[in-house]
């Protein structure tokens, strides 16, 4: 249970970074640990763990400094042939609530174990979740309707 | 069920079966309706309709695509066509979906066989033809004049916004060639306008003023807001409580509200009279509206004499029976299936003293054809037509906040009708509310490419979606499509669904006449953008289902879900399939109803012409009942 809550802290810590939320927008969509049991569903708990302890160590090293830990991220994680397309479907997952098939070059060398990596939508939450909708002053399609005549007018935040 | 005889046996319960089997069981009569799809929403308990409309919004948030059909069953005893089974058409049919398309280019539309019809995901626009839609031969030489003209439906377009609920400012209606009483001396509709979009204000005011060369000609594009079928503000000077039938006069009637102090009550959700007394901005018209704020079918049905009305669902007609000697329709034959997807079924016949077919017009068509019905003509499944829709999309300057409101709140109708008809197709100009979700699948696709193409994450990622996002503009260009007799339904025994009935075998083109229209109105987009300062992004790839080419230039269209045609009315037995009361010319009990029996097609979205068309039908029904 504890190493759970740990791991999910560390999935957490590293998505602020990568979607350019804070920590409590992130826990304020409700998705963290659904994401999180997603995730290591689909991957693997081996894969898991190792993808969460690069993190952990970008982040500690570079004590959340903005240059440092860019540079990092993008070296250690999006650059990497195993972390990279794990990387871009976590960012995805948190905009826009679905997963994306993590591509054969990968599955093939990488993918032993792996279950349920065929593109879909973590449940109907998700969707609704999506960061997306909030970066352009909109809401999900469906859900989370703003109001007769809301959109006259420029949203107001 | 067998031995009972009814008055009228309807197929299918969407919006132009629900208005006939509505007026006729409150004139009284005994109606059989028969529904292809599910039960589904039929049922008029409260709690199975709220429980049942769940499953369908479940539907929509977990797909992938969220097309048209996405919330909505598709059950196989009773399949509906799906826009992602289109695919380019390589000389051999493509049988993947439910239709067979022979091409050359793919019929693009789809609907929706489930109670309430393809209402369940129409985007609710709820535009009149204009008079010269109804005489394109006489003013413009043009494939053929209808039996009847706008006067005669005028009124019945009042009935179809009445029943409908159709919100709208009338004195903003402005239309080319209009004429001087288009909407009637103090005519209002039941709702006002619903509200325009920010995109639509800025868009209105970078058009100001700009002067457009189409054809040698200069025009002045004027925007408009668009009558929508959605609930709004109800116009307290509306005055009307509903359509009756006037058994001394033989006609159908708008009957005032009893007392004054009355005044018009949107009509909610089938669930719950309160729910979406207004729409509340879910930007999901198009498939699911989630409260139902959006008119559809099952509302009228809803509101039809309980007691004079029989409904039979997973009920697919498939034979429309025939004296021989008469020609008269003795009976419908159709297949029960239990349950869905299931290869068996029970038998039957339905029987009454009239038959109204009501099933979309492809459905239609494939049911005449299988029956060997409204033959003199030759016309049955021909002159399939629907809006061909060329899309063109930029960036405004300035963030103008899109994914927001009902699907296109404002149009540009300038080039709805003039003399250029003459040379190419006319069209009508929603702007669309929506981005660049129908010809890119943003915002998803931009996400996608910003984080795998562009490398980005974090505060840039959000910065990049964030500009890009707020800016989308998207244009459509919807272009008439004409009556030809090579866009056409045929059946045949090699393509049989589930339960062996016919699917709808479809041959499809796009003529020059459209093509123009294509040429002129991206030539019209272009001066449009460069007016504006919109960054052009507009792409038409050849790798595209509807790819097609004009004077060496490559475009693709898109179908605007208006399956119009294949049963058209017409002067005489020879040309045409039924006559101005929308009675087959060869079975004098049967009346065939819906967007089937369009001549022609104009420039506005059928479903309002259809429900007019309807309410017509059924005084015609009436009066031969007499």
């Amino acid at each position: 249970m504890e190493k759970t809550t740990a791991g999910l802290d560390n999935f957490i810590a590293i998505s602020v970074p990568l979607t350019g939320y804070s920590r409590v927008a992130l826990l304020a969509t409700g998705m963290a640990a659904d994401y999180y049991h997603a995730v290591r569903r689909i991957i693997g708990d081996d894969r898991m763990n190792d993808f969460l302890s690069v993190a952990a160590d970008i982040l500690q090293y570079t004590h959340g400094k903005a240059p440092a830990q860019e540079r990092e991220i993008r070296q250690q994680l999006l650059a990497s042939l195993l972390y990279g397309p794990i990387t871009r479907n976590i960012i995805q997952l948190w905009y826009w609530g679905a997963w994306l098939p993590l591509p054969d070059a990968w599955i093939a060398k990488y993918g032993k174990g792996v279950k349920g990596n065929e593109n879909h939508f973590i449940s109907p939450a998700a969707y609704q979740q999506g960061l997306i909708w909030q970066v352009m002053g909109s809401h999900p399609e469906g859900a989370k309707q703003p109001g007769f005549g809301s959109w006259s007018i420029a949203p107001l935040s | 069920m067998e031995n009972k005889e009814y008055d009228v046996v309807i197929v299918g319960s969407g919006i132009a079966g629900a208005i006939v089997a509505k007026t006729l069981t409150q004139a009284g009569k005994q109606v059989l309706l028969l529904e292809a799809g599910l039960e589904a929403g039929m049922a008029f308990d409260a709690d199975g309709a709220y429980k049942n409309y769940q499953e369908y919004l479940r539907s929509y948030y977990l797909a992938l695509a969220k097309v048209p059909n996405a919330p909505y069953p598709d059950v196989k005893d009773a399949e509906s066509p799906n826009v992602l089974d289109m695919t380019q058409i390589n000389g051999k049919p493509d049988t993947k979906g439910y239709f067979v398309q022979n091409g050359p280019l793919p019929f693009a539309s789809d609907y929706a066989r489930a109670a309430g019809g393809t209402t369940l995901h129409w985007l609710g626009t709820c535009l009149r033809m204009l008079p010269n839609d109804f005489k394109m031969h006489s003013r413009y030489g043009q494939a053929v004049d209808w039996p009847i003209d706008y006067e005669y439906l005028k009124p019945y377009y009042e009935m179809a916004e009445r029943e409908i609920g159709v919100s709208c400012d009338v004195q903003e209606q402005q239309y080319p060639n209009m004429g001087g009483d288009f909407f009637g001396k103090d005519y209002v509709f039941p709702m006002y306008k619903i509200p325009q979009s920010y995109i639509d204000k800025h868009f209105i005011e970078g058009l100001n003023g700009l002067k457009v060369s189409l054809n040698g000609d200069v025009y002045v594009p004027w925007c408009t807001s668009t009558p929508q079928g959605r609930n709004s503000t109800p116009n307290e000077k509306y005055r009307y409580a509903g359509t009756g039938w006037n058994a001394t006069k033989q006609k159908l009637e708008l009957q005032p509200f009893p007392k004054r102090s009355e005044v018009y009550e949107p009509v909610g959700a089938i669930w719950d009279p309160y729910a979406g007394q207004r729409c509340e901005g879910n930007a999901s018209c198009v498939p699911i509206c989630p409260v139902q704020a959006k008119y559809n079918a099952l509302k009228t049905l809803k509101s039809a004499k309980k007691e004079h009305l029989t409904l039979m669902s997973q009920t697919v007609a498939t034979e429309i029976q025939i004296d021989s000697t008469t020609g008269n329709i003795t009976g419908v034959a159709y297949k029960q299936y239990p349950q869905a997807d299931s290869k068996e079924y029970v038998s039957g016949v339905a029987k009454g003293k009239i038959y109204v077919l009501a099933a979309n017009a492809i459905e239609n068509a494939k049911l005449l054809l299988a029956s060997d019905a409204c033959k003199t003509s030759d016309q049955v499944g021909r002159n399939l037509m629907d809006h061909m829709v060329l899309l063109t999309w930029g960036l405004m300057k300035e963030k103008v906040f899109p994914f927001r409101g009902p699907g296109s709140t404002t149009n540009i109708p300038t080039f709805r009708d003039g003399d250029f008809r003459k040379q190419h197709a006319a069209w009508i100009s929603p702007i669309d509310n929506w981005g660049w979700g129908w010809p890119t699948g943003s915002p998803d696709t931009d996400l996608d490419h910003a984080v795998s193409t562009l490398n980005l994450f974090g505060n840039d990622l959000k910065n990049y979606l964030g500009d890009l996002l707020s800016r989308q503009l998207l244009l459509h260009f919807e272009c008439e499509q004409l009556p030809e007799k090579s866009n056409r339904v045929t059946i045949s025994k090699k393509y049989l669904d589930n339960i062996g009935n016919y699917r709808p075998v479809i041959d499809y083109n796009v003529s020059d006449y459209t093509k123009k229209a294509f040429k002129a109105s991206k030539s019209v987009s272009d001066q449009i953008f460069a007016g504006m300062g919109v960054q052009d992004f507009t792409s038409y790839p050849s790798n595209e289902p509807d790819y097609t080419t004009y004077e060496g230039q490559g475009y693709v269209f898109r179908g605007a879900g208006h399956v119009v045609g294949t049963h058209c009315m017409g002067t005489t037995a020879k040309n045409s399939v039924v006559n101005r009361d929308q009675q087959a010319w060869d079975h004098k009990n049967l009346f065939l109803v819906g967007a089937g029996n369009m001549a022609t097609l104009g420039t506005s979205n059928p479903t309002l012409t259809l429900a007019a068309l309807s309410f017509a039908a059924a005084e015609n029904v009436l009066k031969a009942l007499k």
